[in-house]
């Protein structure tokens, strides 16, 4: 019988550090709403409604930049590519980010890898100027690595 | 002592008809199941599922699960284990096999701590005659086993239940040489089948706590017996509900009870037993077992008298209330008909039913007497399996449906299909450009077998990118174009 409690207690144990473990981890996830606005500030609202102001548009460092890159030939009078190459988001990486263009918006997609649960949704509606940024894991760490860079889509043609 | 004419079939021709029907059940019906494997192909969320454990590893995968999306871990270790992660398509065709092939296996553990027969191998084939009417009559047999994330969630808790049933009653029987092996069996069985959804919490729970209850009155040797594998169920129990995944959904779900709730989950427990039972082919079975109990071909180890039965199935129909109110909650379904969810609630009904076929339909001695039923119950098995088989082959369930696909040559069409689109984007993944699209044709909506495949598919314009791109990230495809895009990008 006492072989069968300590395996109850190991058990037991490996539950705790576990769920001790993922809660941890949980807690630095945010969902959040980031708004760029004209002007280039950057506004960010976590679950709970607060905002504050993380980053700027024109605070793009020259390391992050050169990862992006513009594929000319996939510019058309209203549309614009744009692509990140490699892990850019060390010690996030990342294979795929993605860019959609369709008549009314642009639709970026940046999928994490799932290194850490990070999916990032930017869709940018021409009327509003709004993007959206859904299921960002600590996203301040984030944008320490990379200041992600926008601005009015005819200006991005010119600048990269 | 029962009657020997009626225990015994005098015929020799029909005893060889009966046997020649059932060898034709087993090969139409698993062979049936067989072909839908080798036709089916892995959905948009299969990719997906796969793509994360196999770039990130096992670990990190789902510890990211289990923290931002649910407390499933026994279904997400499924998941990271299966063939998908190692790119394996012909690996995944065989999962539905391997899923239910274990299942006949696990029933047949199951049964044997119940059923005595006089030859072995019949509880073996009654495992394999009995798994038919449950995958023919279940709501969707497509999310159930050949979307192999699906049977993970749906399927794979009842095969781990039965495993823990069948090991639990050895251990609670067994000498104190094999003691600690059938201990190690059930709690690591019980540990995996409360983590494969949310479904078995309410269930496990139950279960649990009636078993101590009942044995802390009957015979507490076994009380002490059974109490530290049912500390490891609670435990594991409070790990699945308290994963931040869990809270996450809920905080989401905006869940609140309303009448429409308990209605909804009614109703749909209503049709989905009404259904499984009015089918011939499980209608039928559940006669022909009734026959054999009858007839002392099979027979319960512990008699119990009818009134326990019906209480026992109405206990086993309160429980199976419980688990559809555990999904119905947090989603907040008030309508609709989530057809994948009950597998588990299926095999729950449909066996106890099977099981207490012979209490529920038992002839009396004076009507086993009587000549009309003397000369009517020879031809009553034979004919019972002729229109199992009839059917199967014609009638409306899953496996006719398998079947109807494939003599349409869908099945075909769609493998066809399939193969050529993985074929092009397996080659899409091998290319070494700056930017690799691929161009592949659309799903025909109608047109494809619904017996074994199911959307998510890639679609035109991505009108839900999601799907486009988990299959971009599965085949490292920067991205898929389907045919009758759209969008003016690629002027």
């Amino acid at each position: 019988m006492r072989i069968k409690y300590f395996f109850i207690f190991v058990i037991i144990i490996g539950q705790i550090t576990v769920a001790t473990y993922t809660w941890r981890e949980a807690k630095q996830v945010r969902i959040v709403q980031a708004i760029f606005d004209e002007s280039g500030q950057t506004s960010f609202f976590t679950e709970k409604g607060e905002s504050q102001v993380l980053a700027s548009f024109n605070c793009l460092n020259d390391d992050a930049k050169k990862y992006f890159s513009l594929q000319d030939d996939r510019i058309s009078d209203d549309a614009a590519y744009i692509r990140v190459i490699g892990n850019v988001f060390q010690p996030y990486p990342t294979h795929i980010l993605q860019t959609r263009k369709h008549k009314d918006c642009i639709e970026i997609d940046i999928l994490f890898n799932l290194t850490k649960p990070i999916v990032i949704t930017v869709t940018m509606l021409r009327e509003y100027n709004q993007y959206k940024i859904d299921n960002i894991k600590n996203l301040c760490e984030l944008f320490g690595y990379v200041n992600l860079y926008f601005e009015k889509r005819k200006e991005l043609n010119g600048e990269i | 002592m029962k009657d020997q004419t009626f225990n015994e079939n005098h015929h020799p021709i029909l005893k060889k008809v009966e046997a020649l029907m059932i060898l034709m059940i087993f090969i139409f019906g698993y062979g049936m199941l067989a072909i839908g494997a080798w036709h089916t192909y892995p959905n948009a969320e299969e990719f997906e599922l796969s793509a994360a454990p196999r770039d990130v590893g096992i670990i990190r995968s789902l510890v990211d699960l289990m923290i931002s999306y649910d407390g499933r871990y026994a279904t997400n270790i499924m998941h990271a284990l299966n063939p998908l992660t190692l790119n394996s398509i012909y690996g995944y065709k065989l999962m539905p096999v391997l899923s239910v092939f274990i299942f006949v296996v696990g029933l047949y553990l199951f049964l044997i701590p119940f059923i005595n027969s006089q030859r072995g191998y019949n509880i073996f084939l009654l495992s394999a005659l009995f798994t038919l009417p449950f995958f023919a009559s279940l709501p969707s047999l497509v999310c159930s086993l050949y979307w192999v994330g699906g049977a993970f969630v749906y399927l794979y808790p009842c095969i781990f239940f039965m495993l823990f049933a069948a090991s639990l009653i050895s251990y609670v029987r067994c000498e104190r040489i094999y003691e600690n092996l059938y201990f190690l069996i059930s709690v690591l069985s019980l540990i995996g089948g409360i983590g494969f959804n949310e479904m078995f919490l309410p269930f496990y729970s139950i279960s649990l706590t009636v078993l101590l209850y009942f044995f802390w009155h009957e015979d507490q040797r076994i009380f002490f017996k059974i109490l530290p594998v049912t500390i490891i169920g609670y435990t594991s129990i409070l790990f699945f509900v308290f994963t931040p995944g869990v809270s996450f959904r809920l905080e989401n779900s905006e869940a609140t009870i309303s009448m429409q709730l308990f209605s909804n989950n009614f109703k749909n427990l209503f049709i989905t037993l009404f259904e499984a039972v009015s089918k011939p082919i499980t209608f039928c079975i559940f006669l022909y077992t009734a026959v054999l109990f009858n007839q002392n071909v099979i027979y319960l180890k512990r008699n119990i008298s009818l009134t326990h039965s019906i209480y026992f199935i109405i206990g086993i129909l309160s429980i199976a209330y419980l688990m559809a109110f555990a999904y119905y909650f947090p989603k907040r379904e008030l309508s609709g008909y989530p057809e994948r969810i009950y597998p588990p609630i299926l095999f729950l009904c449909l066996f106890t039913f099977f099981l207490l076929s012979g209490k529920l339909i038992s002839i009396s001695n004076r009507t086993r007497s009587s000549l009309l039923l003397k000369k009517i119950l020879p031809y009553l098995k034979p004919t019972l399996l002729v229109i199992i088989l009839f059917n199967m082959i014609f009638g409306n369930n899953n496996i006719a449906l398998l079947f109807s696909d494939f003599r349409s040559r869908k099945m075909q069409h769609f493998k066809d299909f399939m193969d050529s689109r993985i074929c092009k984007l397996t080659e899409a993944s091998q290319l070494k450009g700056s930017h690799n699209i691929v161009l592949i044709p659309k799903l025909d909506e109608d047109g494809y077998p619904t017996s074994i495949y199911k959307y998510p598919d890639v679609e035109v314009d991505r009108q839900n990118s999601i799907w486009n791109k988990y299959h971009e990230e599965y085949f490292k495809i920067d991205e898929i174009i389907v045919s009758g895009d759209t969008s003016n990008r690629f002027k």
